[in-house]
């Protein structure tokens, strides 16, 4: 069998290229569903991480490999059918996010165990649970100087569950969430300026 | 300054003083057999008066008579030959003489890289070592002499092309009879033409030879390392052409005379990168001015003619290591823009025509067995996703090469019968097994619809472009006329093909061109093949929509990254042009006068150059073709 004819390396590398930068960006999209942008650190060497000062026990992680494969039929291209490489992408950017997603709980779980944070919501109200949870969290100021508060992540089949406990739960409720949320955004407020006082200052 | 004067030093040592080297009757036999191919006229390109024929020398006589070769004769293109023993030792390689010893082979032996660096003391000259001797694989440790020399790289400065008729752990046989060694029995075979070289120049450089030679057995690997970025090559005579296909033996172009090595370093660097990176990609416009770049400043143009058969030699070598099929046939068709444009010389130009009938006979004929044998063969190596775009392009382009051979066949008086043949399955396997690739999606397939519709018209095959161009017609249509710019950059290939998908108008900012070239073309294959009937009612679907097309003032310059003297002629649907009685009108005032105009004064080898350079650089159409199918010319 002979060569074949008018190949472009060049085209193919660049085409894989653009390929997996489609797959990052929808990747990104998706994760920042969860995270906020401004939490994210990019390092261009090595593959662990560590924050040795860090106060509060965050201190190491390493780099986890994802990854996943995809397949075209060489039928697909001699018929033009061009749409199976978006098909292709959907799918990859799918498959890593879902491993990104699972080791992002799982990360997190770790977490909590190991610091407390848990708050068990079986067999009590949800809202209960939401309040106690809330109690727990040490929130931040957001730049606005409002409480940024945390995302919840649910079970779809778990929300309207969820929302009509909320609602059932009434006024005198929503009135002791608001009085913890300004008590902790007194606290977040105080434990920021104790942050800035630190700095050295003429 | 040099001569054309080619000759051999040819050694055979089959008698040696220490008794550690067992005597090799057949080493003399190979130097006899040897010299009388390369001298004999009929076989060899070697005069026999300035040829030598050392049996037994000494280390001394061997140094000798090559430096009497370097320093004192006018040879441009030397042979040298060695039968005999030969050995790798922990210093380098080393060819055994009568007076050398077998176990102080560095103090008593001929040293290759002492060989080497003589030869690098010479300029304007060729040199074709052979060396049939054990381990003779070994001289490649000797080649880093080679890249020291200063004349490496200097068009017209040294060159040379090493052949090993065993590899480094390998020994080298000889019959028992007495009839001489396996490794230049097989080398002399090819040369006296029992072996079809598969190219129809009337003279083999040692690189055609060194790719056929199959030593009996198996026992021997041949190696062959060529470094001759530029030069002369030729090492014997084409017999197995010139016997069985004499009509189609064409001659080199003369070379050898006078040439000044006087480039700059700058011209030695970009003749090198060009050269590096042919093996990987042929990048046709950067060796196009690369070539035109230094040629044209030479001062005089008969020594640039001089320079680039020689470095064609070089390059092409390099092209045939490319995993593209269509390298040598890339590369070639760029010397003959170079030596059309430049130098404007006819007798060059044709030369490299008539290697380019050759090349594109042997790729179809592989090709078209390929394509038969192997329903996705065109896939085979490719590049996965980046196919749905370029797999259409190479389609409709290895259908518009196909037909271009027939044409340069028949414009360089070669029998067009074989590559016509080629030429048919080709298009068949690609209608069989390609259709759903037959789709217009980058405007570099326009140079292509015009030759399929005009050639396809000269050699009876209408219905396949009918079909072919039907197709694309078709897909602008379905795609709503987003046709990728003709310079889109790869990197945004991936974005332009989601576009094409998208509902989204045609982004003539970032993706398309306007005007259209591709719609253009198009349009007047139903011009050419007086079929506008049948899009008569698809015009209102165009309204607004800018085509048109660049005409030459000449076809004689039609290869620059910019032809400069030409016009640009364009119209707008729904202003200029309603229907197709005023889109005929168009054509017949607009386009064929110009083209008619651009064609007077051009020869049937600029006409073919021109056809071969849209092709290459398909930023540019060879409407001068459609005199053919249109009666005009």
């Amino acid at each position: 069998m002979g060569k074949c004819p008018l190949l472009s390396d060049e085209d193919s590398s660049e085409f894989m290229r653009s390929f997996a930068e489609q797959v990052s960006e929808n990747t990104r999209y998706l994760r920042e569903r969860y995270m906020d942008p401004q939490n994210v650190l990019k390092f261009s060497h090595g593959h662990s991480w560590e924050a040795p000062a860090n106060e509060l026990g965050d201190k190491k992680g390493t780099l986890q490999q994802h990854g996943t494969e995809t397949e075209i039929r060489l039928a697909d291209i001699t018929e033009g059918r061009a749409h199976v490489i978006f098909d292709a992408i959907n799918q990859v950017t799918q498959d890593m996010h879902d491993q990104m997603e699972r080791m992002m709980f799982e990360t997190m779980k770790e977490a909590t165990d190991r610091t407390g944070q848990v708050v068990h919501a079986a067999g009590r109200p949800m809202p209960e649970a939401m309040y106690e949870m809330l109690e727990k969290m040490e929130l931040p100021l957001g730049k606005d100087g409002e409480l940024s508060m945390p995302s919840m992540f649910v079970h779809p089949s778990q929300s309207p569950k969820i929302m009509a406990e909320l609602d059932k739960a009434g006024s005198e409720f929503e009135q002791r969430f608001e009085l913890l949320k300004e008590k902790k955004k007194e606290a977040a407020r105080i434990k920021e300026q104790e942050r800035l006082a630190r700095f050295e200052r003429l | 300054m040099r001569f054309n004067e080619t000759a051999c030093i040819v050694i055979g040592v089959s008698k040696y003083e220490d008794s550690g080297l067992q005597q090799l009757p057949g080493a003399v036999v190979d130097a006899r057999g040897f010299f009388e191919t390369a001298t004999g006229g009929e076989t060899g390109v070697c005069d026999l008066e300035k040829s030598s024929l050392l049996l037994n020398p000494t280390v001394q006589q061997v140094r000798d008579a090559i430096a009497e070769y370097i320093y004192e004769s006018a040879t441009t293109n030397l042979t040298i030959f060695f039968a005999g023993h030969g050995g790798e030792t922990k210093s380098g390689y080393y060819l055994a003489c009568a007076d050398s010893e077998a176990r102080k082979l560095a103090h008593s032996g001929l040293s290759l890289t002492d060989l080497f660096q003589m030869l690098n003391e010479s300029d304007s000259i060729h040199v074709n070592v052979v060396v049939d001797a054990c381990e003779a694989g070994g001289f490649a440790v000797d080649i880093p002499a080679i890249s020291k020399s200063f004349e490496m790289g200097v068009a017209g400065g040294l060159s040379i092309s090493l052949l090993a008729l065993s590899s480094r752990n390998q020994s080298a046989g000889e019959a028992i009879d007495g009839s001489g060694g396996f490794g230049t029995k097989a080398l002399l075979n090819t040369m006296l033409g029992s072996i079809d070289t598969g190219t129809n120049k009337s003279e083999l450089s040692l690189a055609d030879v060194a790719q056929l030679v199959e030593i009996q057995g198996g026992s021997q690997i041949a190696s062959f390392w060529s470094f001759n970025l530029q030069g002369a090559p030729s090492f014997c005579r084409n017999c197995y052409a010139l016997r069985h296909r004499s009509a189609e033996v064409f001659e080199p172009p003369v070379q050898g005379i006078p040439v000044s090595s006087n480039l700059t370093q700058d011209h030695r660097e970009k003749l090198w990168l060009c050269y590096l990176q042919i093996s990987k990609q042929v990048q046709p416009r950067k060796i196009y001015s690369v070539l035109s770049g230094i040629l044209g400043d030479l001062e005089d143009n008969t020594v640039g003619s001089s320079v680039l058969p020689g470095l064609f030699e070089s390059f092409s070598h390099k092209a045939r290591e490319s995993d593209d099929a269509f390298a040598p046939v890339i590369l070639t068709s760029v010397f003959s823009m170079v030596a059309a444009d430049i130098y404007n010389a006819e007798d060059l130009c044709e030369y490299f025509l008539r290697v380019l009938a050759e090349q594109l006979a042997s790729t179809l004929s592989v090709l078209a067995a390929d394509l038969e044998s192997d329903t996705l063969f065109l896939l085979r190596g490719a590049g996965g996703y980046s196919e749905f775009f370029s797999l259409p392009q190479r389609v409709t382009l290895i259908a518009a090469w196909a037909l271009s051979a027939v044409r340069i066949h028949e414009v360089v008086g070669f029998e067009p019968e074989p590559v016509q043949r080629s030429m048919r399955k080709i298009l068949a396997c690609l209608s069989r097994n390609y259709a759903g690739s037959f789709e217009l999606i980058s405007e570099r397939q326009a140079p292509c619809i015009v030759v399929i519709s005009a050639l396809c018209a000269a050699y009876a095959e209408g219905d396949w472009a009918e079909n072919h161009i039907g197709c694309l017609y078709h897909s602008y249509f379905n795609r709503r006329g987003k046709v990728a710019k003709n310079a889109l950059p790869s990197k945004e290939v991936f974005s332009f093909l989601r576009h094409r998908l998208s509902d989204e108008d045609a982004d003539y900012e970032k993706y398309c061109d306007r005007p259209s070239e591709s719609l253009f073309a198009l349009l007047a294959h139903y011009w050419i093949s007086e079929e506008l009937d049948i899009i008569r009612y698809d015009l209102s679907e165009v309204d607004g929509t800018v085509v048109g097309t660049f005409i030459p003032k000449n076809y004689q310059e039609f290869s620059g990254e910019i032809v400069s003297k030409g016009n640009n002629v364009y119209f707008r649907f729904g202003f200029e042009v309603f229907t197709i009685a005023e889109l005929a009108a168009f054509f017949e005032q607009h386009l064929k006068p110009r083209v008619d105009h651009a064609c007077r004064d051009t020869s049937q080898h600029q006409n073919c150059v021109a056809l071969v350079a849209s092709l290459v650089f398909p930023d540019r159409i060879p409407w001068q073709i459609i005199e053919d199918a249109t009666g005009s010319g």
